[in-house]
């Protein structure tokens, strides 16, 4: 059973679907949600190169940050080299998942949103990783 | 019931330095002020803007004295409305001291003015207030109903002060087992502490020791608020516990009741078995006099945080932290913080103490954080000592009742920290995001802001199901009848 979602929250999930289109929402039980964004472009270095990109936003968002981020297991570098640092194996809500440990150095509940950590995510693998 | 106005020190130094000029003179201010419906079916108003009346627009009237130009309510009256504020009108009478009351013109402004200011407010409150320099009294006007007087108007700071229209009958000489006390802050401070409400979020090892000497105090109602139960290795610090409670699971804030009751039983013990994280027990903690947080997670401080500045009570958090080298059991520094909070000042997200990534680790289900934590640093459990709770818990404490009986110093209110290796203490200089979703005057900024309560930062958890056994039913009556 899930819990009525925060104004934040709302506003939060919204924000995404304008940036990003499709995405699946699914309530925690505390008043967060999980969310997919179904297709994130990592870039041509990676492959595929464009996959769904999955996080929590907490009860307390947007004073919690968006962090870490989960994409399918699987994600490699085209040229067949290894992961950055932020990138490392493991398992999400019973699957196995790429963990992104992302974190913004200076995470401000008054401008930063789970858009713009998606897009910094993008960021990150496009043009640094 | 009845009708309180809250507002910070710097706020009132600000409207009294406006209004008291030494000119002998009236003048004149105006208050927005949020709302807050109170369980009781009282109404507190939360003092979120002040604008002060210039001399222009404060001629001498028609009617009275002198009157605010009609422009100038006009326009701020209608923003109150656009807002959900409350329109308050603010003068002084330059004679009062600690008593004062509205003149006949005054009650008369009133009658006329206040019908049309509702309208324009469409459906917030609207009231007159007057200032003597050490007295308030107010007449609040509903949308329905007749006028209201204020009951008090309280100034929260390093002095906790109680403004009334004229001063409040204290008891004439404290209880025998007050004596002592009362020698330091009088009848009168140990009526206020016996008329305050104070929370205490964590009831372990340092909240305990606030239950303790809150007890001995002599304040009002004491509300506890842990949900864990003791267990073997808390019986190092929490005052009260015994190894039977530790054998039978007993709740911590049932302790904390035994303790104040053994302690004095004329005060009333409020156990909430719950996380102040969670909205159900945070709603219940926004009307308190005075809040302890005595907690480990980043959850309750953001909450805490929260109810400090949304609803403007004051409180102080504590903690005590034995930090070791990385990968080694080797003390780097032992230190004891006391970090007192108020509206204007000690803010926790300003000072860094809240922490996003930490917050969102803690939203996470324990499956998810130990994911997380097998790809970064463990968890580890802290050292904790009985001594460096007794260090922060006194001097929380006693900042509190050097506030409330009106003897604290105003760097009393900073943060400290202090080294028990070396006695040395430091005092932490208040920091001030401008941008502050808590304490800054910014329209964004939670300050003041008042209902609803379930704008809270917290975990919305749904209620449980009810008791359907008889037994379980009987439990849940008596527990709500204590």
């Amino acid at each position: 059973m899930g819990a009525t979602v925060t104004a934040p929250i709302a506003d939060g999930v919204e924000e995404l679907e304008r940036l990003f289109g499709a995405i699946d929402v699914e309530p925690d039980e505390t008043g967060g949600v999980y969310v997919t964004v179904r297709e994130v472009n990592l870039g041509e270095r990676w492959t595929p190169r464009v996959v769904p990109l999955s996080f929590q936003l907490g009860f307390n968002y947007p004073h919690a940050a968006v962090y870490p981020y989960y994409c399918p297991a699987g994600v490699a570098r085209v040229d067949g080299s290894g992961w950055p640092q932020a990138l490392q194996a493991a398992t999400w809500r019973g699957e196995p998942v790429v963990q992104i440990s992302l974190r913004a150095n200076r995470w401000s509940p008054a401008h930063d949103t789970a858009a713009g950590a998606v897009a910094q995510v993008r960021h990150f693998f496009q043009t640094v990783a | 019931m009845g009708i309180d106005l809250k507002i910070s020190a710097a706020d009132y130094e600000r409207l009294s330095g406006h209004l008291f000029r030494g000119d002998h003179d009236e003048h004149a201010a105006a208050l927005l002020a949020a709302p807050h419906a109170r369980p009781d079916g009282g109404l507190t108003l939360l003092v979120r803007e002040l604008m002060p009346v210039g001399d222009a627009d404060f001629p001498p009237g028609d009617h009275g004295y002198r009157q605010t130009a009609p422009l100038f309510i006009a326009r701020h009256a209608g923003r109150a409305g656009e807002l959900g504020l409350a329109y308050l009108s603010v003068h002084n009478h330059p004679g009062a001291s600690n008593r004062v009351d509205f003149s006949h013109d005054d009650l008369a402004a009133h009658k006329r003015l206040f019908p049309h200011l509702l309208d324009l407010t469409a459906g917030t409150p609207v009231g007159g207030l007057v200032l003597g320099s050490r007295s308030a009294a107010g007449e609040i006007w509903m949308p329905r109903g007749k006028p209201a007087e204020l009951d008090s108007l309280r100034v929260i700071g390093s002095e906790l002060e109680h403004q009334t229209a004229e001063p409040r009958a204290h008891q004439a000489a404290p209880m025998a087992r007050f004596d002592r006390q009362a020698r330091l802050f009088g009848a009168a401070g140990q009526s206020i502490l016996g008329s305050m409400r104070v929370g205490v979020v964590g009831v372990g090892g340092g909240g305990s020791m606030i239950v303790e000497q809150l007890a001995h105090l002599g304040v009002g109602e004491i509300v506890g608020v842990d949900h864990d139960v003791v267990k073997p290795h808390n019986l190092s610090r929490i005052v009260g516990a015994t190894p039977r409670d530790a054998r039978r699971h007993v709740k911590k804030v049932e302790v904390a009741r035994r303790l104040s009751e053994r302690i004095d039983p004329d005060i009333r013990f409020t156990a909430i078995d719950g996380d102040v994280a969670d909205l159900a027990v945070a709603s219940r903690l926004v009307d308190l006099d005075f809040l302890f947080l005595a907690t480990d997670t980043i959850a309750s401080r953001l909450v805490f945080n929260a109810i400090v500045h949304r609803f403007l009570v004051p409180g102080i958090q504590i903690g005590a932290k034995v930090e070791l080298r990385p990968g080694s059991t080797e003390i780097e520094e032992v230190y004891v913080a006391v970090r007192p909070v108020l509206p204007d000042k000690g803010c926790l997200h300003c000072a860094g103490l809240i922490d996003p990534i930490r917050l969102q680790q803690e939203a996470a289900t324990a499956e998810e954080r130990a994911a997380q934590n097998y790809l970064g640093t463990a968890e580890v459990i802290d050292p904790s000592v009985v001594t460096l709770n007794g260090i922060a818990a006194s001097n929380a404490v006693n900042t509190m009742l050097f506030a409330a009986v009106g003897l604290a110093d105003p760097a009393l209110l900073d943060h400290r920290l202090f080294f028990p290796r070396d006695g040395s203490i430091m005092t932490v200089g208040a920091r001030r995001d401008s941008e502050c979703p808590w304490c800054a005057r910014v329209p964004h900024s939670a300050y003041a802001a008042g209902d609803p309560v379930d704008a809270l930062p917290c975990r919305r958890t749904p209620a449980p199901a009810p008791p359907t056994t008889w037994w379980g039913r009987l439990r849940r009556a008596l527990r709500e009848r204590s």
